[in-house]
């Protein structure tokens, strides 16, 4: 045993911060599908979805899910970040392999990677221009998306959609709560999905012209 | 060569396959420094190879109920066609149960017994009995009077081998492996140790030890065509053979296993057939009840693979490119079956036949599969002629087998001998003082050393070690199989005797520099050789029929002047080994009738 | 078939002459009927290059000696059939294990120090009694065991495994799966927490990313993922009762 290596070694926080990561991995998933559905109800129309923007607002939600959504983001790419390929030996290392071995799941992690600082970068700017222009209404989001941010939510919709699907995947498999060969194709189907519906939401944004203070 | 390069141990055991592990063990519980030497890393011994299982007689299912020592012994006996030393057989069937219950102590997951009502594959009804619930349980193999093989599914050596290495771990026991010994230390009356090759770096050092352990195994390459695998060379046999003081005993009894796949010669375990498959002709005929009305399948080996080829030869053989075959058939035993208790059996057929063996029939010929002959030892595992030099398992001429052995039997030898001679090890080198001669230790080097320079500068001979090592294996392939003939052996001894003479000529055509392959196998062809040719010249005098060495010449079994074990001696520099004939140890049962194999081919037409 | 003229691209390098830096060597050669990789480098050594190193044991797909990378991915050589590969074949040593020659890596060493590790024997204070009969199990608890214990260590999961290639302290499915074996093995009498020091950690369990090249790649086809999830679950609670009692 080595000296530093002993005194520095606590399994108990190494499993916590496992199931730290598979619980805010969960709750962003949980959450980022549900903004996907609350944002898209701009296809019914203005009025529904600055409905339940207030409605929101009004039973504190917003108030108290925003703050813990920004945390769980830190914490998780934190927590995820620990087990990547940093040094760039490793990535080379990463990368290689992956070529060699041409198999998807183990693609699938640097997409992972790829995908999650897509979305760190993008998701702040995201909630700070949210916040900026507080509170969430039909119009706003309108004219940021008409403003020169359309490609930069393409890209958001994606990676995150992307980054939540796989994560889900992996943990999982990680947990074997699922058959792997049989479950994937039900995973594919919802990315598509939601996707769409977010590329959707994207256009109806970008299309309609929602003057401020409309309703 | 500096004292500092030597290794030193209480106890030097070559070879780290079941029987070299558990005698290992044995000395190791008994506070001796081990060091065990391997060709590769125990878990990839051959021992891991052996499906089907371990006899010993604990009578705990409904087939082998009231199955004692006394059966084991029997049938023991009779499978050995009288060849085998009775006090060792009785030692070995009395000490079986207690092995296979150690080792289920060590972690061994024994398939159990599950109580019910049950019909088999032949129509008979049986009950297993509720208070046996949990035991381990056992199935049937050839030779046997009760249903006595335990086993874990059809991978049973490698879980034994997987257990067994799990405590010499535990107990610290050093293994050394990709090392090789290339000879034996010795001063014609003791041994001291080996000489031995770095498989990683092609450099020799030696080994010292109060007491030396051969447990190499069987020579099943040398036929080319065999069940075992490619480490098989004989070598643990041929370096106490080159002692010139050290016999083998009856190297003419050569083992051929019924069900060997066609063509890749991988072995689907004795288990198939006791659980109920049989052997299938070209017409699909089930032709073993002809010839063996009582055992049908299930008698031994020897008269299996005798009556498979006899009915090939009546041209009732299944063509196919790699020459003619028969059918195992267990489609009737059932997916369930299979796909448990032959489960290594089903894959085997999936990656090297691409059938699917719940439906499809198995190609199977009588194959080279083992070796009842090796380094002669007394009951104690104590070589003939040298002191402090042991031998345990297939390696070792202990002689339970006699001429042939019972499926089931070489597990159970390898565990059993490793606890006996590993007592008797513990003991012995309990007893010893380290004295290790300077300039003894120094010769053995320098002969080695001068034998790789040799071999190395690449300036004398013509010979291909390839070319050579192919000739054998079909001579002893063709000439010395299961049908023998004197004219056939004299043409063997002879041809044998050349590719001697010329492997003396050999020269590599790559550097030879570190663990290069081509230099291995020339270190080891001249030994491979003079084991081919103790084999050759053993089977050409003994002028009788017993057990697997069938003279079709001689087809009777003679107990007036065969029953005797042959001993064969390598004088150095002879071009022959020196035969000599010692009596068989029988202290209970006199010669009799087997019960099974005693028709005459002949009259199988 | 019977007429493919195969390329064998194999990668060289043999320690004792460091000067000559690894490369890949092209060989060339005849396909035969039923040729496995074992038959093509047996010949590839005695027609035409001797010196060429690599491991085979069994030939039968029982004792793990011969797992190499395959065209990138690790298998094992014996039991891989020509007919079932492209014109060109490459074959590399695997990863992660020390390099003794060409094709050929130390598994040896790596195992015995990780079952060192992982202590991977039976733990328990009883005494074996030769006279008495033996300890009863039930049937399907030791096909429960044997299922898991037929592992051969052959590394191909290690190979295949991108945390092992990138951490040289990851234990991998191998020996994930050993733990499992001991685990539901009722003559182990470890608690849960001892095993907790050994696997509950970023070098054993907590180290797997969960990209299950080990499952798809076992040769063996050891159910890796569910093993893997079980003793994830098993030191999972354990960390959760920990966080209790702390």
């Amino acid at each position: 045993m080595i000296l530093q290596k002993l005194l520095a070694k606590s399994p108990r926080l190494e499993a916590r911060l496992e199931l730290l990561e598979l619980a805010t991995g969960l709750m962003l998933f949980g959450f980022l599908q549900f903004h996907m559905f609350a944002v898209s109800s701009i296809i019914l129309g203005v009025d529904a979805f600055n409905r339940d923007s207030a409605r929101m607002d009004e039973y504190y939600l917003s108030y108290i899910g925003i703050p813990l959504v920004i945390l769980a983001i830190l914490v998780h790419g934190l927590v995820a970040m620990r087990k990547a390929p940093w040094k760039f030996q490793e990535m080379r290392v990463f990368v290689q392999h992956s070529r060699r071995l041409a198999h998807l799941d183990t693609w699938a992690w640097g997409v992972q990677i790829l995908t999650g600082l897509i979305v760190l970068v993008l998701a702040a700017t995201h909630i700070w221009s949210v916040l900026v222009t507080w509170p969430i209404e039909a119009a706003t989001s309108a004219a940021r998306i008409q403003g020169g941010y359309f490609s930069s939510f393409v890209l958001l919709i994606l990676a995150a959609e992307i980054h939540a699907m796989v994560g889900l995947y992996r943990i999982l498999v990680k947990w074997s709560w699922i058959h792997r060969k049989k479950f994937t194709k039900y995973l594919v189907y919802a990315t598509i999905g939601m996707v769409g519906l977010g590329f959707l939401t994207l256009l109806v944004f970008y299309f309609r012209s929602i003057p401020k203070g409309l309703s | 060569m500096n004292w500092s390069d030597a290794h030193i141990s209480d106890v030097l055991v070559i070879g780290a396959g079941l029987a070299g592990e558990r005698v290992a063990i044995e000395a190791a519980m008994n506070g001796h420094r081990v060091t065990i030497l391997s060709l590769v890393p125990p878990r990839r011994s051959h021992s891991t190879a052996a499906q089907g299982g371990m006899q010993a007689a604990l009578g705990n299912v409904a087939m082998g109920y009231g199955d004692n020592p006394d059966i084991h012994f029997e049938d023991t006996v009779k499978g050995s066609d009288w060849g085998c030393d009775q006090e060792v057989a009785r030692l070995f069937c009395e000490l079986a149960p207690v092995a296979v219950r150690q080792l289920s102590h060590w972690g061994v997951p024994w398939s159990r017994v599950v109580p019910g009502k049950r019909t088999l594959p032949d129509g008979v009804d049986i009950e297993d009995l509720q208070e046996k619930a949990g035991l381990i349980a056992q199935r049937q193999f050839g030779g046997t009077a009760k249903w006595r093989t335990c086993f874990a599914s059809d991978g049973t050596g490698h879980v034994l081998q997987y257990a067994m290495d799990s405590v010499v771990i535990k107990l610290g026991v050093a293994v050394h492996d990709r090392c090789e010994a290339i000879s034996l230390i010795h001063n014609g009356d003791t041994c001291f140790g080996a000489v031995t090759m770095d498989l990683r770096t092609g450099e020799i050092r030696p080994y010292l030890a109060k007491a030396t352990v051969i447990a190499t195994g069987g020579y099943g390459r040398m036929y080319g065509v065999s069940t075992n695998a490619v480490i098989n060379e004989g070598t643990g046999m041929a370096i106490a053979l080159d002692t010139g003081v050290v016999p083998l005993g009856n190297m003419e009894a050569v083992q051929f296993h019924p069900t060997g796949i066609v063509p890749a010669a991988i072995l689907v375990t004795e288990g198939c057939r006791g659980d109920g498959g049989i052997l299938l002709d070209k017409n699909l005929h089930r032709f073993m009840p002809d010839y063996e009305p009582v055992k049908k399948e299930i008698a031994s080996r020897d008269v299996v693979s005798r009556w498979m080829l006899h009915h090939i030869r009546q041209g009732f053989g299944v063509d196919s490119p790699y020459g003619p075959h028969l059918w195992l058939d267990i489609r009737h035993l059932g997916p369930g079956h299979i796909c448990t208790n032959l489960r290594e059996v089903h894959t085997i057929c999936q990656n090297f036949l691409g059938i699917d063996c719940v439906e499809a029939l198995i190609p199977v010929r009588p194959t080279q599969h083992y070796s009842m002959g090796g380094v002669r030892t007394n009951k104690h595992g104590e070589a003939y002629g040298l002191k402090a030099l042991f031998a345990a398992g297939e390696a070792a001429c202990w002689d339970l087998h006699g001429f042939n052995r019972l499926g089931g039997n070489s597990l159970a030898e390898t565990i059993v001998a490793g606890m006996a001679v590993g007592e008797r090890v513990a003991d012995f080198a309990g007893e010893q003082s380290l004295i290790f001669p300077f300039s003894l230790v120094e010769e053995a080097m320098a002969a080695q050393a001068q034998r790789l320079a040799d071999l190395r500068s690449r300036k004398n001979g013509a010979e291909d070690v390839f070319v050579l090592r192919r000739r054998m294996e079909e001579t002893l392939l063709n000439n010395v199989g299961i049908f023998r003939t004197g004219a056939d052996l004299q043409e063997a001894v002879t041809t044998l005797q050349g590719l001697y003479e010329r492997a003396q000529h050999l020269r590599l055509r790559s550097s030879g520099l570190g663990p290069n392959p081509e230099l291995l196998a020339a270190l080891r062809l001249p030994g491979m050789l003079r084991l081919a040719l103790c084999i050759s010249f053993g089977a050409l005098q003994r002028t009788e029929s017993r057990g697997s060495h069938y003279r079709e010449d001689y087809p009777r079994r003679d107990d007036d002047h065969w029953l005797k074990r042959t001993l064969a001696y390598w004088k150095p520099g002879d071009p022959m080994p020196d035969l000599q004939h010692e009596p068989v140890n029988i202290t209970e049962l006199p010669p009799g009738s087997r019960g099974y194999g005693e028709m005459p081919i002949e009259a199988g037409d | 078939m019977a007429d493919r003229l195969l390329t064998f691209s194999v990668f060289r390098y043999n320690p004792i002459t460091p000067e000559i830096p690894p490369r890949m060597q092209e060989y060339q050669l005849e396909e035969t009927m039923g040729m496995s990789l074992f038959i093509a480098l047996n010949r590839l050594r005695e027609e035409m290059d001797p010196s060429l190193m690599f491991d085979f044991v069994c030939r039968a797909a029982i004792c793990g000696s011969c797992a190499m990378l395959i065209n990138g991915r690790p298998g094992l050589a014996c039991k891989t059939l020509t007919q079932d590969m492209p014109d060109r074949i490459t074959v590399m040593p695997l990863p992660v294990f020390k390099l003794v020659g060409d094709l050929s890596v130390d598994t040896g060493v790596w195992f015995r120090h990780l079952n060192v590790r992982t202590e991977a024997w039976i733990h328990t204070d009883k005494v074996f009694n030769p006279k008495s009969i033996e300890a009863r199990m039930d049937n399907p608890t030791a096909q429960a065991i044997y299922d898991a214990e037929r592992c051969i260590e052959c590394g191909c999961c290690i190979g295949a495994c991108a945390t092992a290639n990138m951490r040289a302290d990851f234990m991998g499915a191998a020996f994930l799966n050993r733990i499992a074996r001991f685990m539901i093995d009722p003559r182990d009498e470890r608690p849960t927490a001892k095993y907790f020091d050994v696997v509950g950690t970023d070098e054993g369990v907590f180290g797997c990313i969960g990209l299950m090249a080990c499952d798809d790649l076992c040769p063996m086809e050891i159910p890796l993922q569910g093993q893997l999830a079980f003793v994830r679950r098993k030191m999972a609670q354990m960390a959760l009762k920990c966080k209790k009692s702390a």
